[in-house]
C-alpha cells in the first residue's frame, strides 16, 4: 500500500555535509520531519537514503538550493547555461547545476527564494533584498517588475560587524552607479546567528528586520505549489537525452505519482520544452546582446566567485614558492660552500704547519754543520728530540741554544773516542 | 592595495605573513651566509694559490691516493713507501741521500699543494751511513 501523501524531499551540501529532510505537504502548511546529516563521505548512503523517501512517498519533490557563487540575474536567458526565470524580465542564470547523481527534480536559486519571500512587499519603491545563506550574501535592488541590479558577495571567515559593513558597503556601490538608495531592506538569514541579526539591527542605520528560516524550511514553502515553482526552478539546458536520462535516475515510478504532481512535472517538462525554442529562436540575436549583469559591470572586483578566491589564494601561494626556492637555494649553496670552505681551510692549516715543520727541521740539520752528524731525529712542531756524534761541542751547544734556548744539551763520552749528544727542547 | 588586502580571506592572510616572517628569519640569513662564506673562501683560496706560485706550482691539488702520491714522490726520491695505517691516516717512509735533505724539504713544503693532506706528529729521521730514512704520517683533509 503506497502512501499517498504529498511530500517534499529537501537538501542541500553546505561545506563537507549533506543536510536531509523531508516534509508532508497539507492544505494547511507543511509538517517538517527531523533534518538528518550525511558526511560527504557518505554520500552514497545520503542518495540511498533519497530514494527510499522517494519510493515511501511516490508523491514528492525532491528539491535542493543553488549555493554555487557564480550565479548571475541577467535580462535574457543563456542557451548554453542553466537558468530559472524569476520577475517578468529576470532569469538567475548559472554555468552548470552542478548536482552529479543526486536525485533532484526542482533546484532553486537563492534568488528565486528571496523573490518568492518578498515579492508581496515589492511595489515602485526600490527595495533591497539580501538573502544570507551558506556564509553568502545574495543582495538584489528590486522594484515589483524588475531586478536593477544583483551581486554574490561572500563572508567565510567575517564576523558579524564585518557582514553588516559588506551590507552597508553594497548599498554605497550601488548608490555610486545608478545615485539611488533602496528606500527598504529586507532581509533573509538562513543560518541560526541570534548576533548576526542584531549586529545587522544594530550596525544598519535603516529599519530592518530580517526573517530568518531554515534553508529546508524555505525549499519546503518553494516546492509546496506547482504554481510557485513552475518557472522558477533552474532548468538546465542539456540535450533531450541528457534530460531524459536525467530525469530517470531522478524521478521515482510515475505509476505511483499523484494527478497534481504529473500535472505540475509535465508542465515543467512544457516549460523547458518552451525554453529551449524560445531561446533557439533569440540565440543567434542574444549572442552579441547577452552581456553579464549590471553588477558584474560594476564590481567585477568585489563580487568575488570561489574561482576568485581560488586565484587570489593560489596567487599568495607564488611568493612562498619564491621564498622556499630562494631559501632551498641558498641553503644548499651555502652548505656546498661550506663544504668547500672547510676544505680550502685545511688546507691552508696544513699548509701553514708543514712550512713551519719544514723551517724546523732544516734549522736543525743546519746547526749540525761540521760539528755534529744526526743519527736520530723527532721533529714536530711541539718538540724535538735529537741524537748524534758531535766534533766540535761548544760550536754545536752554541748554534742548538741559540735556536732553543730552554733546550736540555747532554754530551756522552763514547768508548770509540768519540762524543755522543742529546739534545731535548720545546719548539 | 590595502583595501585590496584587507579583503582577503584568513587563510590569504595567514598565508603572506608566513611567507614574509619565513623571509625574515629563513631567506636573509641564508643569503647573508651564503655570501659572507663565499667572500672568505675566496680569501683563503687566494692564500693557497699565493703559496702555490711561491713554489711554481699551480693550484690544482688532487684528492690523496697511494698510488699517486707513490708515482709522484718517487719522481724526487728512489725509496717511497706508502701504507694505510688507519682509515684517514696513512704512513710513508723515504729513504734518501743525506746530501738529498734539503729536497726532502721542498718536498715537505710542497706535500699539501699537490694533495689534500697535513702532515701530523712528528718527522722520524734515522741516520744509517750514508742515507737517511724518514718516516711521517700524513691525514687526509
Amino acid at each position: 500500500m503506497q502512501n499517498q501523501q504529498y511530500v517534499t524531499i529537501t537538501h542541500y551540501k553546505e561545506r563537507e555535509f549533506y543536510f536531509l529532510n523531508y516534509a508532508i505537504q497539507t492544505n494547511d502548511g507543511f509538517i517538517m520531519k527531523d533534518i538528518e546529516q550525511f558526511h560527504e563521505s557518505e554520500k552514497d548512503a545520503f542518495i540511498e537514503r533519497i530514494r527510499e523517501l522517494q519510493a515511501i512517498y511516490p508523491k514528492n519533490q525532491t528539491i535542493s538550493l543553488s549555493l554555487m557563487a557564480n550565479q548571475v540575474v541577467k535580462d535574457r536567458e543563456d542557451p548554453q547555461q542553466a537558468s530559472a526565470r524569476i520577475f517578468k524580465e529576470n532569469y538567475v542564470v548559472q554555468e552548470k547545476m552542478d548536482i552529479g547523481n543526486i536525485p533532484v527534480t526542482l533546484y532553486f536559486s537563492p534568488f528565486a527564494v528571496l523573490y518568492e519571500e518578498y515579492k508581496e512587499k515589492l511595489g515602485d519603491k526600490l527595495t533591497l533584498l539580501i538573502g544570507y545563506f551558506d556564509r553568502k550574501l545574495f543582495i538584489m535592488f528590486a522594484t515589483a517588475d524588475k531586478i536593477d541590479q544583483s551581486w554574490i558577495i561572500g563572508t567565510r571567515g567575517l564576523s558579524e560587524k564585518q557582514i553588516a559593513n559588506r551590507v552597508y558597503k553594497s548599498m554605497k556601490a550601488y548608490y555610486k552607479i545608478s545615485y539611488k538608495f533602496a528606500d527598504q531592506v529586507e532581509m533573509l538569514v538562513s543560518d541560526d546567528s541570534p548576533k548576526l541579526l542584531k549586529v545587522l539591527r544594530e550596525e544598519l542605520s535603516m529599519n530592518i528586520l530580517p526573517t530568518q528560516k531554515t534553508i529546508h524550511a524555505l525549499l519546503h514553502y518553494m516546492g509546496a505549489e506547482q504554481s510557485r515553482f513552475a518557472s522558477s526552478y533552474i532548468k538546465s539546458f542539456l540535450s533531450s537525452t541528457q534530460q531524459s536520462e536525467r530525469a530517470s535516475s531522478t524521478y521515482t515510478k510515475s505509476d505511483n505519482i499523484d494527478a497534481s504532481a504529473v500535472m505540475g512535472r509535465e508542465a515543467v517538462a512544457e516549460n523547458s520544452l518552451n525554453d529551449i525554442r524560445l531561446n533557439q529562436q533569440t540565440e543567434t540575436a542574444n549572442e552579441t546582446k547577452t552581456s553579464g549583469s549590471f553588477l558584474d559591470k560594476l564590481i567585477g572586483k568585489k563580487n568575488k566567485s570561489p574561482d576568485t578566491s581560488k586565484a587570489t589564494g593560489l596567487f599568495a601561494f607564488l611568493p612562498l614558492l619564491f621564498v622556499l626556492l630562494t631559501g632551498g637555494y641558498f641553503t644548499v649553496e651555502k652548505s656546498y660552500i661550506q663544504e668547500k670552505m672547510n676544505l680550502v681551510e685545511a688546507q691552508s692549516l696544513a699548509q701553514s704547519s708543514n712550512e713551519l715543520l719544514s723551517m724546523t727541521s732544516r734549522d736543525i740539520f743546519s746547526s749540525m754543520g761540521k760539528s755534529a752528524e744526526l743519527n736520530r731525529a723527532i721533529i714536530s712542531n711541539e718538540n724535538i728530540e735529537l741524537k748524534g756524534v758531535v766534533w766540535g761541542i761548544e760550536p754545536l751547544r752554541n748554534s742548538l741554544t741559540n735556536l732553543y734556548s730552554d733546550g736540555e744539551f747532554i754530551i756522552k763520552p763514547l768508548e770509540n773516542f768519540m762524543t755522543e749528544f742529546s739534545f731535548k727542547s720545546k719548539v | 592595495m590595502l583595501e585590496n588586502f584587507k579583503n582577503t580571506s584568513l587563510i590569504t592572510k595567514i598565508l603572506y605573513l608566513f611567507t614574509v616572517v619565513l623571509f625574515l628569519v629563513w631567506v636573509i640569513p641564508s643569503m647573508v651566509g651564503y655570501y659572507s662564506q663565499v667572500n672568505e673562501y675566496q680569501t683563503n683560496l687566494k692564500k693557497i694559490e699565493q703559496s702555490a706560485s711561491k713554489y711554481g706550482l699551480e693550484n690544482n691539488t688532487k684528492k690523496f691516493n697511494m698510488e699517486r702520491f707513490q708515482q709522484e714522490a718517487r719522481l724526487v726520491f728512489d725509496d717511497v713507501n706508502v701504507k694505510a695505517v688507519s682509515d684517514k691516516k696513512y704512513g710513508v717512509a723515504i729513504k734518501m741521500k743525506k746530501e738529498d735533505i734539503k729536497k726532502f724539504h721542498v718536498f715537505l713544503e710542497k706535500i699539501s699543494l699537490r694533495f689534500y693532506v697535513q702532515v701530523v706528529g712528528a718527522l722520524e729521521f734515522n741516520s744509517k751511513e750514508k742515507e737517511v730514512e724518514v718516516n711521517m704520517t700524513l691525514l687526509t683533509l
